[in-house]
């Protein structure tokens, strides 16, 4: 299929029920949801799979329920943040988060990291609250602008940056005592 | 290098994800049948309103068996066997259109 806009692909599959074109929508967008879960799961690739896939899922299922007025990326964003918290919720375990990504973690073994670069990352992610994992991975990783972030999380823009702030010194201490710092 | 730029760096030297040609596959093996959408269904109405007056207005005499039928109907729900109610086909041309809306609504509160 050609590459067509996002809303055309959209259109048809409303009208049309065209899977072809939403599978053109997961080919596009696979990539930067999956490496926003892995982040937010800090490097559960199995986990963040089964979670993207789930996100697609609502997406397509939902899909009468986008309006125009924000980018299809930010959308799929937002599905993928209320995808991965309803995941902690339904673990009973909201403000332990960290100790269900490290259960994940020992379950899953070797398989987590494919390099030291990654286990550090995935290591100085784990240092973070879950706020501020989600808000430096958007902010500081995607690079998307503080409004975005509102968009996709519906936290007041001051916490957002508050979140960015914390999480962003959390990170330089760590660089600095783990050598990364020239 | 300042703080941001050394987080942005770190963050990213590692964000390049290899092309998995099975996640497409396994998410549309996944999806639900989509309901048929409203378009559709409107589309399909006017079609099958079309069809049935094409019918109707073909075959003259079946319109009128189906104008007498509806007329008795009407009075004998109506108790209004003994006057002199006539139904004009502008009526059972109204009624076509609201039965095809009430089914229509129906089908689509079904889905």
């Amino acid at each position: 299929m050609p590459l067509l806009p996002d809303i055309a692909l959209i259109s048809q599959v409303l009208m049309f029920g065209n899977r072809r074109a939403f599978d053109s929508l997961v080919r596009k967008y696979q990539a930067p949801v999956r490496r926003l879960l892995l982040t937010l799961t800090a490097g559960d690739k199995a986990l963040s799979d089964d979670l993207a896939q789930e996100t697609f899922i609502k997406a397509y299922t939902a899909l009468e329920s986008y309006k125009n007025h924000s980018n299809f990326a930010t959308w799929l964003y937002r599905i993928a943040y209320n995808v991965f918290y309803d995941y902690i919720r339904s673990r009973k375990e909201t403000c332990l988060m960290d100790e269900v990504i490290d259960e994940v973690e020992t379950a899953h073994g070797q398989e987590l990291s494919d390099s030291s670069i990654t286990a550090d990352i995935n290591e100085a992610m784990r240092l973070l609250r879950p706020e501020e994992r989600t808000c430096v991975t958007l902010h500081l990783m995607e690079d998307l602008p503080i409004d975005k972030i509102v968009e996709i999380t519906g936290m007041p823009s001051g916490t957002i940056k508050s979140h960015v702030a914390r999480g962003r010194s959390k990170l330089v201490r760590y660089l600095k005592n783990n050598g990364y710092e020239r | 290098m300042n703080d941001d730029e050394l987080v942005r760096q770190f963050l990213k030297s590692s964000t390049h994800l290899p092309a998995d040609e099975g996640f497409s596959q396994r998410v549309m093996s996944r999806l639900p049948r989509r309901p048929i959408s409203p378009a559709c269904i409107t589309t399909l109405e006017i079609i099958t309103f079309t069809i049935g007056i094409a019918i109707l207005l073909a075959h003259v005499d079946l319109l009128q068996v189906f104008c007498n039928a509806s007329t008795y109907m009407l009075q004998t729900f109506a108790y209004l066997r003994y006057t002199d109610i006539t139904i004009s086909p502008i009526y059972i041309v109204a009624a076509l259109v609201a039965l095809t809306v009430w089914g229509g609504n129906k089908i689509r509160t079904s889905i």
